[in-house]
This record gives C-alpha cells, structure tokens and sequence, in this order.
C-alpha cells in the first residue's frame, strides 16, 4: 500500500489554477523527486500535503490518514521544510530545537538527548551554541532538517532543499538524504536541479502548468518514454573494431564518433548495458574506458513538458 | 509548564534594550505628570488626588491605545515575514493555541508597562480624595480599554499579511470605533429607547460609561457594570478575529501572496500612472519582479483604497451622519460653537500629518531594506525623481484622506469661518490660509519622514520615530501657553479663526518654522540624494 497518496488534487488560488487534477502515488521508505519549473505547481501540492492548504477538490492522505479530515494526525507524521524558511535569529542552534521540540510536545526529560542526537546526525553539534543568524545558507538547510527530525516523523517533505547551496553543501545534503532513506523515512524533495534528482530518486513526478505529465518509478518511465541510454567507451589505439561494427551489435540504436571517444546509445532497459559489454568482449576490443551516464533526466523532463517548459 | 511560544516570546522581549527604555520612559513620563499636577507652593488642600488620578487615567488609556497595537498587531503578520509561521502551524500546535501564547506574551509585556505608571498613582493617592472604589474603577476601564485595543490589533493581526498594514489597520479601527461605531450605535440606541444620559451617549458608548464612572462616585458594581460594552466589543473583535484566522489559515486563498481579483480603480490609475512613466522614458521591464517606488507604494499603501471599500463608504457615510445628527440640528448654522471647525481641522489634518509621516517613513525604510532602491539606483532615474516617486503614493493618500476629511468637516467649516468672518473676502482668506498651512505642513511631514525610512532602514524604529517627531512639537505648545506659536496644529486653528491676536513676529516666526525646515530639507535631499537612494558618489 502506497505511504503517501494524492488522488485528483486541485487547488484554486482565486481565479488561477496552480494545480489540476493531480495524482500520484509513493510508497514507503521511498525518495519522491518532484520536478517541474516555476509556477508547476509544486509547492502548492507538497503545502497541500504539509496540510497548509486546503485541497479546493481531490483528496490527499498520508499513511492513510486525509489531510483534509485529521490535519493534527498528518502533522505528527510529516517534517515540512519549505523553500523559503524562516528562523528566530535570536536564539542558538540549541536553542531553537528545543524550542521546537517543546512545540512539538516533547517531554523534557527526552529533549537533551534528542536534540544532541539530531545535531550529531546532521553534523551541526560543532555549531549548537552558535547564533542561528550567523550560520551559512548551508548550515541553516541542515538546522531545517534537524528541525523536523525531532519528532521523528516518517515523511519529509522537502520544497527546493539544495537552493543556493554550493556544490559541497549540495552534496553534504545528498548523503544527508540517503542516510534518511536508509533510516527509512520516506522522502518528497522538489528541486529545479535534475542531475541532483537523478542520482537520489527512485521515484519522480514531473508537473507542467499544474498537471502531473508522468508519475512512477524512475525506470519505468524512461521505457515509457522511449528514451535512450548512452555509454561513452573510449578504444585502446592499434584495434580492430570500428564503430560500424558496434553499431551492427544487438540493441544498439546508433554510435556518434567524439573527440577522443565513442557514445554509444542503448535502449533504456537494464539489460542492455550489459549484452553492450558483452558484445564488445565479443568482438575483441580493447577497452581503455567504458562509462554508462545516468539516465537523462533532462531529456525526459524536455520531452514531457515540451515547448512549455522552456 | 511554560508554554513555549509564549516563554519565546517573553524571553526576545526581555532581552531587548528597547523594552527597558520604553518601560524606564512610561515610569518617568507618568511620575513627570503627576508631579507637574501637584499643587506648587505648600501642602495641598486634599482632593488633588482624584483629579491626577484621572489624568494619570487619561495618559494611560492613549498610551494603551499608542503602544498595544504595536505590540500585538504584527503577532500573525511578524511571523510570516520572518517565514516561520508555516514552521509552526505544521506543527500539532492548534493554530487558536498558538495565537493565544502569542497574545499572552504581548499582554503581559504591556501589563508590565502599565504598572510602571503605579508609582504615580501611589503618589496621587497620598495627596487624598482618592478612594479605593475610584482606584478599582479606574483599573478596571483601564483593564477594559486595554482587552478592547488588544482585541481590535488581533483582528487586524489576523487579517493582514504585513506588520505596517496590520498596524495602521488596527489604529483605523480604533479611531473609526471611538469616533464612529461606538457613538453611533449609542445614538441608534437613544432614539430607540429614549434613554437620554447627561450629554446625548447612552451606555453603549464605552468613552462615556468611562467618563461618567469618574464624574461621580459609585457602587464598584455599578461603575464595573458600566465597562461591559467594553468587554462586548472586545469579544467581538476576538470572535472575529478567530474567523479570519480559521480562513486565513486553511483555504488557499487566504494563505499566501493570492490576492483576490476585484476591480479596483486605484488599479486603474496606476497603470495611466506607468503609462505616463513609461512614456518620460523609464524602461520598466529592467525591473523584472518590481515596480517603482510609486508604483510600489501605491500598490501596497494599506489605506488608498480604503474609500472603495464598502466599509470605508459606510464608515464615512456614518461619520458625516453623525456629524449632522450632534452638531447641525442643536446649534444651528449661525449660532454654532466657536471652534467645532478648528476641531475637525485639527483632527483631519493632524492624522493626515501622522499617517504621511508614519507611511513614508515605514515605506523609505522598506525600500531600503527589500533592495528596490538599489535596483533604481540602477536605472537612468534621477536620485530627485526616485524620492518623488516614492513620496508619490504618500502624496496620492495624503490627498484622499485630506479630501475625505473635509469633506465631513466642510459643513462645520464653511459655516463657522463664514459665520466668524466680518466680511466675505476675510472668510476667503481664512480658507487659502487653511489650505496653504495645510499643503506646507504636509510636505515638511511628507519629506521628514522619508528621509527618516531611508536613514533609519528600520521600518518599525523609522515609523515609531516619524510618529513621534510630529508630535514632539505639539509638547511646547501643551506645556505653556506662551510656545503656542511652536505648534504647526495651533499654527492651522490661528489660520483658520483668520489670525486673530497674532502679533506680525509670531506668525513670521511660526511661518518659518516650518517653511525653513521644508527649504532645508528639501536642499539637503538635493545634495546628499545620490547617496541617499545608495548610488555610489561620483568620482
């Protein structure tokens, strides 16, 4: 059964129409990448389900609890860090989760040990009696993420988190993630940056003008979508095999000739890295390099949202 | 066990210098008043003490009203520009709960506040006269006043998305309350029941239960049964405002930046306006997200619509209503009362002196820190034409308001000037006096508080300081009569009574008062308007 459910959302600001009829599914202990460009509707889906607004149609629930029916029930179950945040700058960083944690009803007794150990978690213990306004961008997102760790809820969700962070902080809070996911929590994160997204989801759902274009897993759409795969392979001077005759192997779709090497495109499914390996030691070649990319989230997201995205 | 909002908010109060200055002031102000009071030379006849009481009484009733709204009004508003309140409301804190903690928090920093002014009632109470009924009751509409302001500032918390609209908000409804609602609904109900006390208000009219409570001594039940429609109000307000907050919190038109499409001719009017700059040349579009200083202040100035409002129509209609049924119909047009048009000249242009000085002040302040002036300073604009815009939007709500006002006070106006007038050119000239007064002082008010927003870049120190500069120079003329001269307000009555018993020195003298700041003003902002709107110095 899915953790996480959006059913047929819509929701109305006014007269304008940020999101229609969206629906996806996620299930637990899974990392949720949400794509879209400015204005998709992103936002107001994850607020939808922190339960900060109210669905004007559809429905939403969280562990199978309706956003909408039990909104207190949703809120012990979900840790909301949304793209632009505010802090009380005249406290510390210990301080302030205490200060969150009394908000969140946690007895006295647990609140030292629980505070030192989501700073020790999000590597901020050095900086717990340091004032939360003299904290770098960076420091403050992890701050965030300790915050909402604190009552220990089972699904976060994470509006624009890697937003003007350095490559380290981005990087930094990429681990952080995975160190979540593994502590099983279940993970929404929205994010402009698809290279980011592609190496931490394993499910995505890419959003146009407030219509969900493709929701599942990362896989499955990529066959969905046709797309192809490309692994750059690099030849050890003085071989025989040609790039004609790679491109005549089983399940290759085309060979473009580059400056110092060949890239060769593969269908999307998860064989096909493998037969190319095979087929290569099959002709005899010599490898001096052999590179599968990712999958092109790019390409997907272009080819989904089309002249619009742009 | 502390809630923990509450001990937040407790604790950030405390730990300002501020707080201890205003509170150090409050003691000093009350005990400086109360000893102005005591009778000089010799020991007092006994009595003297009732009558500081109510004066202490009086201060601390303005000073609720001056100080609570500040307190309470940016509650909602505060948090949601610092972008933490989505932090709290996602918490399993009930949004009422949170409220309240808030609200407690603000209330006991202005308990604290109010007990500085003990002290000075010990010492009325030493002088004699003063009986522990009295004290009680005093308390108690004090206690009721306050639950009224804080209830009033809670609405407008609740209903506004940023501190200065909150903030004017709430002294709007105070001032359309005392002068307005409540007065009204205690005519409404004299004609109904024919209960007539003393001066025209029933029970209804709070001010007046207070008053009447201090004229005369009575049972404490009887004078506390009188602040009831304080309570009355006050709840309300807190009804109302727990409505706005349910909506405001959970469907999505109220919950962010969305604003609801009317049609709007203020609207209107700012498009012809950036038709106009458009066509003088100024590429709007380098500002992709902004507008200009005008634009921008007229889009987010919390009062110019306020006329197009169906309330605002219904409040002034109510007002010249008012006006007609107290005034016209028991004096007449020829044997009116010396000084009703002085009053309501006092009044319109004094809070429109306030409300510019306070606007621009918080706006110039604002455009400093949101980072638009930088981005004008980027553009071919003058540093002259950048602060003209931003006094524009001032200047179009300085002209609503001044124009409403008189609007209502015209009738007492007219007929008194032309009624005290010998001849009907000297009443001319009494009205061009008016108008010229008028238009000076408010532009002196305009300038200084723009040069305040923009030098303080605090929008709630710089508003603090512009409400307090026009007012400091009314406290020569309050003190001694001999300093009236000093008082622009005073300045506007002699104007409008067509300067009378005014020597040719203290009209020069109270001319240049206010011409000579104006000049030099407007001189320094000439010079120094590069650096002003932060463009680097030449060379």
């Amino acid at each position: 059964m899915s953790f996480v459910m959006v059913d047929r959302l819509h929701v109305r600001y006014g007269g304008v129409l940020a999101v229609r009829g969206v629906s996806f599914a996620i299930p637990r202990g899974e990392i949720f990448g949400f794509i879209g460009p400015n204005g998709a509707g992103k936002s107001s889906t994850i607020r939808v389900l922190a339960t900060l607004v109210r669905p004007s149609s559809g429905r939403a629930a969280v562990g199978g609890v309706d956003v909408v029916e039990d909104p207190l029930a949703v809120r012990r179950l979900i840790g909301y860090v949304p793209d632009e945040f505010g802090t009380y700058d005249d406290m510390s960083v210990r301080e302030y989760l205490h200060f969150f944690a009394a908000i969140h009803a946690i007895p006295v007794a647990r609140r030292t040990r629980l505070v030192a150990d989501v700073l020790a978690l999000t590597d901020l213990g050095a900086k717990q009696n340091e004032p939360v306004a003299g904290l770098s961008r960076g420091m403050k997102q992890r701050l965030a993420i300790s915050r909402v760790l604190l009552h220990d809820p089972e699904l976060l969700l994470l509006d624009e988190p890697a937003s003007g962070l350095d490559p380290r902080s981005r990087i930094e809070m990429r681990e952080l993630l995975k160190e979540l996911q593994r502590l099983g929590k279940t993970i929404i994160i929205s994010s402009h940056i698809l290279h980011e997204l592609a190496q931490l989801c394993s499910h995505i759902g890419i959003i146009d003008q407030g219509r969900m274009r493709a929701a599942g897993h990362i896989d499955g759409i990529f066959r969905q979508l046709e797309l192809l795969r490309v692994v750059h392979i690099q030849l050890a001077p003085g071989g025989t095999v040609t790039p004609a005759a790679i491109a005549a192997l089983p399940g290759v779709a085309g060979v473009d000739e580059q400056a110092d090497r060949l890239a060769v495109r593969l269908p999307a499914d998860d064989g096909a890295v493998d037969a190319l390996f095979a087929g290569l030691v099959g002709l005899g070649a010599r490898l001096r390099m052999f590179q599968p990319e990712a999958l092109d989230m790019e390409t997907a997201f272009m080819k989904l949202t089309g002249a619009e995205a742009r | 066990m502390i809630p923990p909002l509450l001990a937040r908010d407790c604790a950030a109060q405390a730990a300002q210098p501020r707080t201890w200055l205003l509170r150090t002031a409050y003691v000093g102000a009350t005990l400086a008043v109360a000893a102005a009071l005591v009778p000089a030379g010799g020991r007092p006849a006994g009595g003297e003490g009732a009558a500081i009481f109510d004066t202490l009484l009086d201060l601390q009733m303005v000073g609720v009203a001056l100080v609570l709204p500040v307190l309470i009004a940016p509650l909602v508003a505060a948090e949601e520009e610092r972008g933490t309140l989505d932090l709290v409301r996602t918490s399993p804190l009930h949004p009422r709960s949170f409220l309240l903690q808030l609200l407690a928090g603000r209330l006991a920093g202005m308990a604290l506040l109010v007990l500085g002014g003990l002290p000075a009632a010990a010492l009325a109470y030493s002088l004699g006269g003063l009986g522990p009924e009295r004290i009680a009751g005093g308390l108690g509409a004090l206690l009721a006043w306050s639950l009224l302001v804080a209830a009033v500032a809670l609405r407008c918390a609740c209903k506004h998305h940023n501190v200065r609209t909150a903030l004017l908000r709430t002294y709007l409804w105070l001032a359309l309350l005392v002068a307005l609602v409540m007065p009204l609904a205690g005519a409404g109900w004299n004609l109904a029941v024919g209960w007539w006390m003393g001066h025209g208000f029933c029970w209804l009219y709070p001010w007046s239960a207070y008053a009447h409570s201090l004229g005369q001594v009575e049972p404490l039940p009887v004078a506390l049964a009188r602040l009831l429609p304080f309570l009355l109000y006050a709840s309300l307000f807190a009804w109302w405002a727990l409505r706005i907050l349910d909506r405001r919190l959970h469907h999505p038109e109220h919950a962010g930046a969305a604003v609801r499409r009317r049609w709007n001719p203020e609207q209107v009017w700012q498009r012809h306006r950036l038709h106009r700059l458009a066509e003088r040349g100024l590429d709007l579009h380098l500002m992709p997200g902004d507008r200009p200083l005008a634009w921008r202040e007229l889009r987010r100035m919390p009062l110019v619509t306020f006329h197009t409002h169906p309330l605002g129509i219904i409040a002034l209609g109510g007002l010249a209503l008012y006006i007609l049924v107290q005034f016209l119909p028991q004096v007449g047009w020829v044997q009116r009362q010396s000084g009703a048009s002085s009053f309501f000249l006092v009044v319109v242009v004094g809070g429109t002196a306030l409300v510019t000085t306070a606007s621009l002040a918080a706006a110039g302040a604002g455009d400093r820190t949101s980072g638009i002036l930088r981005d004008l300073a980027a553009t071919p604009l003058s540093a002259g034409e950048v602060l003209r815009q931003g006094r524009a939007g001032a200047a179009a709500l300085r002209w609503r308001v001044t124009v409403a006002g008189m609007a209502i006070a015209a009738p007492a106006t007219v007929g008194e000037i032309l009624h005290q007038a010998s001849t009907v050119p000297q009443g001319i000239c009494s009205v061009v006096l008016v108008a010229a007064w008028t238009w000076l002082w408010l532009s002196l008010c305009a300038r200084l508080g723009q040069l305040l927003g923009l030098m303080v870049q605090s929008p709630a120190a710089a508003l603090a300081a512009a409400v307090v500069a026009p007012l400091a120079l009314e406290i020569p003329a309050l003190v001694d009569d001999n300093f009236a001269w000093l008082s622009p307000l005073r300045f506007l009555v002699w104007c409008d009574q067509g300067l009378p018993d005014c020597s040719p020195t203290r009209l020069g003298a109270g001319l240049a008062l206010v011409v000579l700041p104006l000049a030099l003003l407007s001189w320094w902002q000439h010079r120094h308007g590069e650096t002003l709107i932060g463009r680097p110095a030449a060379g």
